[in-house]
């Protein structure tokens, strides 16, 4: 999450909001952003963090996750998320995706901020910046 | 499309998918596995 903290002015030019959904409740989520603001705060003090650039919501019945498809069922805490990006537009439609192999595989951060940009000025993101289904 | 779910926020402010996407011309929804 540290990536979309680290992009903030250009999710704030290109008035792209961003959620970020896992099964953790409410205190966990809080205890999540804090650290993430803490880091943030330190390492690059120059981002001013308002408006907050990251809301994070609760499905704590994976009821979101399991819509989109994106459950792992066979991890030893439970259900939880697989890590999955979309960008998606005022309609609802699916415009850009990147399906991770692991906690680890993400998307460029710069890349994942140009797509979404992109997107949100109607335009197509740029070819050399796919993402991965 | 995006799937229809009614989820809050860790402030516990409802948010009604796909209707919050009306909010931006763009969203970017990630999924995280939390502190596992």
């Amino acid at each position: 999450m540290t990536a979309f903290v680290y992009e903030w002015e250009r999710y704030l030019e290109g008035k792209v909001q961003i959620l970020g959904v896992s099964v953790e409740p409410p205190a966990e989520g809080k205890k999540f952003l804090e650290r993430v603001t803490r880091d943030c705060q330190e390492d690059r003090p120059h981002i001013p963090l308002d408006p907050y650039p990251v809301r994070l919501l609760c499905d704590s019945d994976a009821e979101l996750i399991r819509a989109c498809g994106t459950a792992n069922e066979g991890h030893w805490a439970g259900t939880i998320a697989a890590p999955v990006t979309y960008v998606v537009d005022p309609s609802g439609k699916v415009k850009w995706a990147y399906v991770s192999d692991s906690a680890a595989d993400r998307p460029s951060p710069v890349a994942l901020a140009k797509a979404a940009c992109a997107i949100a000025a109607g335009k197509a993101p740029a070819a050399d910046y796919p993402g991965k289904l | 499309m995006f799937p229809s779910a009614a989820l809050k926020d860790i402030d516990g402010v409802d948010i009604d998918f796909p209707a919050v996407f009306k909010n931006a011309p763009a969203t970017v929804v990630f999924f995280y596995r939390g502190r596992w």
